[in-house]
Parts: C-alpha cells; structure tokens; sequence
C-alpha cells in the first residue's frame, strides 16, 4: 500500500511547487476582509482538488491500469490508495498553505492575514473528502471523462461558493432556521464540524465500498 | 511434465467478438508462440491469463493455481512484456524502475541493472522520450529482473527493427536455459518463432486452429505444388487452403498420406513455413479458398 501511495506523491511532485505559487497568488488577490477568511480553505481546497484530479488524469493518460493490475496488487488495493492519497494531498495542501499563511501574517505587508486554525483545516477536510467520494467512484467506473465535466463545475464552486455563502448567511442571519444554526455553530462549534467530518467519513466509507465494487467488475 | 500454463474451455463474449471455449498447454521448460491474425484473440486471451479482463466461463491455471485464486501470489511470478507503453510517460526510466520494483519480493537489482546496461538504457530518460524499441526493452528488463517462471509477451516484436527482434529472440533463448520457466510469445510475424519456438498455438476468431509442438506441427503439413489441372474436387477436399492461378496451384494439407496417395510424383512436395500454414489455414477459415 505504501508503495502505491508513494507512487502517487512521485506522480505529482510538482504540486508543490504549484502549491507555494497558487498560495501566494491567491493569498494576495483575496486579501481583503470579505474573502479574507475563506483563503486557506479555499487555497488548500484548490490545491488537493488541483493535486487528486491530476493524479487521476496521470493514470487516465497512460492507459496505466493494464501495468497497476499485471502486478501483485489487488483491485482492492489500488482503490484504497487513491483514497488514502486524498488525505496525504490534502496533508500536503493545508502544510503549503500554512506556511504562506505564516509568510503574510509576518511579513511587512499594506494587508495582513491570520494565522491558520482547526476550522480551516476541518472545513478544508470537509469540502476534499466530500469531493472525493463523489468523483473517485464516477472515475473508477467510467475513466476520467466525466471528471472533465466536474473539473469545470468544482472549479467554478472554488473560486465563487464560498463568497456567495458569507454572503447569503450575512444577509439572511436573522431568519429562524438560519439563526438556528449560526447560533448552535456558535455555542458549539466543535460539534458542528466533527459531526459534519465524521459524517463525511461515513459517507467516504460507501463511496470506497462501491469504487472497490465497480473497480473489481472492470475490464482492461 | 508439469504444466506452466493451461488453458481449459476458456470463453468470453466481447460485443461482436467471441473467444470460443479456447485451450491449451504450456510445459515448464518452453516457449509457446501464440500466433494468429490480427483481432485473432491473441491479445483477450493474454488479458484473461493476467486476469484484466474477465472470463466468462473455463479455467485458467498457472504454476498449478487458478488464476483468480491466489493471484497475487502468481503475478509475483510473471514477467510480463505488452505491445503498447503502458508506463507513466513523464517518469524516468529509473523512476518508473522504483515504481514497480517493490512490488515484487524477488526483485533482483544488480539483474536490472546488468540488463540496463546491457540494452543501453538512460535511467535519466523520460519514458516519452524513448523509441518503441527502448521502450520494449526496458519493458523486458523489468519484466527479467525478478525471477520471474512465466514471461507472458504480446506482440512484443511488432514494429520494430530486425537487428532487435533477433537481439529480443537471443535474450529469450538465453533465459529459456533455466528449464524452470516457461514464455508465452504471441505474434503475427512468425518468421520470429522458427528460430525460438517449442510449441504453437494457433488462434483464428477466436477458436485455437492448432496446438502442438512446433515439429509436429510442420510435419503434419505439406505444401503442395503443381499444375493448375491437377486441382480436382478431390485434391480441393484435401487441401486446408490454395492459391490458383493460370501456371499452377499452390495449397496445404494437413493429410500428406491422402494426398501422396492422390497426386504422387506429379506434384511438388515442400515443408511448409509457420507463415504458409497460418496463411492458408485462415484463407481456408474465410471459405474464400476458391479464388
């Protein structure tokens, strides 16, 4: 297993250099206070979205299922690594954008940005795996043609849901059902996003289930 | 003599295609060519011996194990070489190297290395960057390189040039001095097994034509021969496919005894090539014989 995970770290290597770049890029263009708060979410979102789908596309371009099941590894196997490569990239993206994060809140900058904290890296978590349980299945079972199609829509959701959100929530915080909750995540906001994480989890679990069912059907 | 490689009943449905309750036996010790036109099968075939695609109903066993139990255990004892890269073209041939190497426990680095040297391969060089020959033999160094008792080949020598399609045919008769292994070469240039292969198999639409060994194979078929007014109906009856033409007629037979007794001395007799058999056996399978 970890050489299959150690396989696709090598396979996208460059996403660290990608990483630090579309850090710093985004950390500058999103440094006023609306979307302030929603930069490293949206970076390391971005940055492990950018990172599974490549790897995705790696396989997709050099036919390498045929090689990957010729040798001794079981189907079952292969899925699981993607999987568990989802939490290593997203490992990977939320490091990056620490680090950039630290750069700006230190550096002597007409802005500043703050330090990164758990809800950043819990919604982060949140938003790749609930990403991954829909596309990898879609990928193992019809090859990286529809992604192309979740490319585009996932992209647009990264760069434009999130302003839309604060937005909604800060003109529609004194409805009831709405109230309700801002003030829950308020007073318990922990509860909140575990809950959210481990229902995701469970979600990632059905998703893994059937990625193996319909990956351990396919021809080559 | 145990079997490296057999094949029983094997089928599967593919759209149009059917593979057709196919098999046959591979002896440890030898080298099988699978040979058969072009969408013959060689290549669903190869695929449902490494368990790519899946079989609809019939048994495949390698090294004495079905191939869908246990089947990791058995690939760790493949070596496998296909006609198309296969491998992670912005990889070097080194990285690609530490990709597949740790799978398997036999895994012998001063082998792939020798072998490495031995075909001029830079490890530096990115796989897109390597001709198809390159790429072929890296395929073959990899596929060497951990002791490996079944090398499963498909059209490994298509395209490529001749100095190393005789290179590729000496390194498997090399390897074949280690009576524990077996090799499966599947081909349509069957020039390329005269010289290395034990048995033939034989596939056309899916459906083994023949399988014996290579010997038996050439003497249970004679080329014939002769003049254009010798080709009755009863010497057509024996003849598994001709060519006619106003100076004469050319055809095989897989009964020499029958057609000796028929024709005697007014014909020409000839050992015939693997290229002649396979040519006119698929001329017979096409009911075009008559032309």
């Amino acid at each position: 297993m970890t050489h299959l995970i150690r396989k696709e770290i090598m396979l996208q290597k460059k996403i660290l250099w990608f990483g630090f770049a579309y850090s710093i890029f985004l950390f500058m263009v999103f440094s006023n206070p609306i979307f302030r708060d929603f930069v490293y979410i949206m970076t390391a979102f971005g940055i492990s979205y950018i990172a599974i789908i490549g790897a995705i596309q790696t396989e997709y371009k050099n036919n390498s299922d045929i090689v990957l099941n010729s040798l001794p590894i079981s189907r079952r196997e292969i899925v699981l690594s993607k999987y568990l490569t989802i939490f290593v990239f997203a490992g990977i993206a939320l490091l990056i954008v620490a680090i950039i994060g630290l750069f700006f809140h230190l550096a002597p900058l007409p802005f500043e940005h703050r330090l990164i904290n758990i809800n950043d890296i819990l919604i982060t978590l949140i938003s790749v795996l609930l990403l991954s349980a829909v596309s990898l299945p879609a990928y193992f079972k019809t090859g990286a043609q529809w992604l192309r199609v979740i490319n585009i829509i996932v992209f647009m959701l990264i760069f434009f849901a999130p302003a839309q959100i604060a937005r909604y929530v800060l003109e529609n915080q004194h409805q009831p059902g709405l109230q309700k909750l801002i003030d829950l995540a308020q007073q318990n906001p922990w509860l909140l996003a575990v809950s959210s994480l481990v229902t995701l989890l469970v979600l990632l679990l059905l998703s893994y289930l059937l990625a193996v069912r319909i990956y351990s059907r396919r021809d080559f | 003599m145990s079997s490296i490689l057999e094949l029983q009943e094997v089928s599967r449905s593919l759209g149009d295609f059917k593979l057709d309750r196919i098999s046959f036996t591979l002896p440890r010790g030898y080298i099988m060519g699978f040979i058969g036109p072009n969408g013959a099968g060689k290549t669903t075939t190869i695929k449902l011996i490494m368990n790519l695609i899946k079989r609809d109903s019939g048994k495949i066993n390698i090294l004495g194990q079905d191939n869908l139990n246990n089947h990791r255990e058995i690939k760790q004892k493949i070596g496998f070489v296909y006609d198309e890269n296969y491998f992670y073209e912005d990889l070097t041939v080194e990285e690609m190297k530490s990709i597949i190497a740790p799978f398997y426990r036999n895994w012998d680095e001063k082998l792939y290395r020798k072998y490495r040297a031995d075909f001029e391969l830079p490890p530096r060089r990115k796989i897109k960057d390597l001709s198809r020959g390159m790429k072929t033999k890296f395929s073959l160094a990899l596929a060497l390189s951990h002791q490996a008792e079944l090398i499963i080949m498909d059209e490994p020598t298509s395209g490529l040039d001749p100095v190393f399609r005789s290179e590729l045919l000496d390194i498997l008769q090399t390897e074949m001095k280690d009576d524990k292994k077996g090799i499966l070469f599947s081909t349509h240039i069957t020039s390329d097994l005269e010289k290395i292969a034990d048995y033939i198999c034989f596939i056309n639409q899916g459906h083994i034509i023949l399988s014996a060994t290579r010997e038996e194979i050439i003497n249970t078929h004679l080329l014939v021969k002769g003049a254009k007014e010798l080709l009755n109906e009863n010497v057509r009856r024996l003849l598994l496919g001709f060519r006619a033409s106003d100076f004469g007629f050319e055809g095989l037979t897989n009964q020499p005894g029958q057609m000796h007794k028929l024709l005697g001395n007014q014909v020409v007799y000839e050992k015939p090539g693997l290229d002649q058999i396979m040519l006119y056996t698929v001329r017979r399978d096409r009911h075009d014989s008559s032309n």
